[in-house]
Parts: structure tokens; sequence; C-alpha cells
């Protein structure tokens, strides 16, 4: 017999299957118990709960966040072309802005 | 009946399912028992703290922090639980005797010689290292592989089969020797 051959354990064993299963029944009584102290316990059910809603909103904030600077980039530039075009209308199609107009009209939105 | 994994068992008795805890259950009472045997050495004593242990791991089942390792969590639970148990039983000699573990046979010798048996495996058992004595005891007993012993108590194969290589040695030479005096 070698150490690589399995020990026969089989002394250790619950061998009688009837009382195994009155174990388990048993524990699944207990089991019961605390299952149902758990479904009336609405602080037992918000705390089951509280795992899938913080990582839901961990979601949706990690989703939000680049969207809205997205959103925020798109305003800038509507702001931006929105400068533009009135700016040539106050000068009047005659009169076209300048290089320097345009330069000024840009850094604008960058100074304070 | 389907095979479902720790992590999706957890987040059903979460939600309150019967029929979860019962798998579970199913998957990890007995070898509650064998690591609660390795550390008490007392089979009816095993027995009380695995179901306890259970009950307890499903009163707290909101603690467990990574329901794919339900069942390290709860084995560790068992330990804990295991070593009070022992230590406050540290005065009281065992063996109490579990009625399931008596011979169903008739004849008197043999149940002498069954019984000496079964006290000298728990004897081996004690003279081992406690990791050793789980693993061997969730392998040979339980007849979980190393790779789910590694898997559900952490530990690397390696390490699994380290300890039981050895384990398994020990305990043969132990019993070896008992048997020649």
């Amino acid at each position: 017999m070698t150490d690589e051959e399995r020990l026969d354990l089989s002394l250790l064993d619950p061998r009688d299957p009837e009382h195994w299963q009155r174990v388990m029944a048993a524990t699944l009584g207990r089991v019961d118990a605390v299952i149902a102290r758990r479904v009336q316990d609405p602080f037992t059910a918000i705390a089951a709960w509280t795992r899938p809603l913080l990582i839901a909103a961990g979601f949706a904030l990690a989703l939000l966040v680049p969207v809205e600077f997205v959103l925020e980039t798109r305003e800038s530039d509507t702001e931006r072309v929105e400068r533009l075009v009135s700016m040539s209308a106050d000068r009047g199609y005659a009169d076209p802005p300048s290089g320097a107009d345009f330069l000024r009209a840009l850094s604008a939105e960058e100074g304070p | 009946m389907t095979d479902e994994s720790d992590a999706e068992l957890v987040a059903g008795l979460r939600r309150g399912s019967r029929e979860a805890a019962a798998r579970l259950a199913e998957r990890y009472l007995r070898p509650s028992r064998a690591v609660a045997l390795a550390i008490t050495g007392d089979v009816a004593d095993a027995e009380d703290v695995a179901q306890d242990a259970f009950v307890y791991a499903i009163e707290r089942i909101d603690d467990c922090r990574h329901p794919g390792s339900f069942g390290g969590w709860l084995m560790q639970i068992v330990r804990n639980r295991s070593r009070n148990r022992r230590r406050d039983r540290k005065a009281r000699r065992h063996v109490a005797l579990d009625e399931s573990l008596l011979p169903d046979g008739p004849s008197p010798e043999r149940d002498a010689e069954r019984e000496q048996l079964r006290a000298r495996l728990l004897a081996a058992l004690a003279r081992l290292p406690e990791d050793r004595r789980e693993v061997v005891l969730l392998h040979d007993l339980e007849g979980w592989t190393h790779r789910e012993i590694a898997q559900r108590l952490d530990l690397p194969q390696g390490t699994v089969r380290s300890h039981l290589h050895y384990a398994r040695r020990a305990m043969r030479a132990q019993l070896r020797e008992w048997a020649e005096e």
C-alpha cells in the first residue's frame, strides 16, 4: 500500500443514512426559521439589496460621467459656432471678420 | 438537478430561497463535519459544530463578502467554532459515542474490534497537524478532489497534495505501529 492510495476512513463516516437524513432535516428546520425571520425583517431585506444597488449605482456613474463630459464638450462647440455666426452677422456680409477677430472670439472662451 | 455555483446559491439565499439553503447544506454540511472532526476529534461534537456553524453562516449570509467562496468562508466559521468547542471541553475526556457509528452486526467481538479501530483512526488523526487532518478527511472521507480542496480552502494545489501525502504516510505508520504492538 502506497501513500498515494486512499485511506479507509469509513469508520468515521456517518454510515447510517437515516441518521444523516435526520441531521440534514434538523439543520434545514433551523435554517427555515432563519429564512422566515429574514423574509419578514425589512432591514435585512434592505441589507440584502444594498450590495446590488451599490454595484448598479457604480455602473450608472461610470456610464454617465463620460456621457456628461461628451455633452459638455459638444455644448461648448455649439456656443463657439454661435459666437462666430453672431459676430459675422454683426459685421455684415460686406465686411467679413478678419483672422484676428476669429482668434479674439475663440480666446474669449478660454479667458476669465 | 442543476449545478449552480456557490455565488448563485448565496444570491438565492439572500432573496430568501429555501431551496438554495438546502443545496448549500447538501454541498457543505458533511465537509463541515469533516473539518470539525479534524479539530475536535470527537464525532458527536463535530456533528453539532457543523450544524451550528452552518445555521450561523445562513444567519450571517450578508457578511459573506465573496459569495463565490462561500465554502471557504463557512469552513473558517467551522474552524473557529470547533476550536471553541475543543477549548470548552478540554477537561472532558471523550469518547462520546454517536449511535450512528455503532456497528450493525450482532457480534460483540466484531463491535469491539471496529470500535478499537475507529478510536485508533481518531488518535492517529489527532497526531497530525490540523491542516493535514482537514485535507485528509476532506479527500479520503468526503471524496473532494485536490482541486476542490484547493479552491474551497484557498490553498495551492501543491500544498493540498503535500498535506495529503504526509498525512497518509504518518497515519499509516502510526496505525501499523499500533497493530504490531
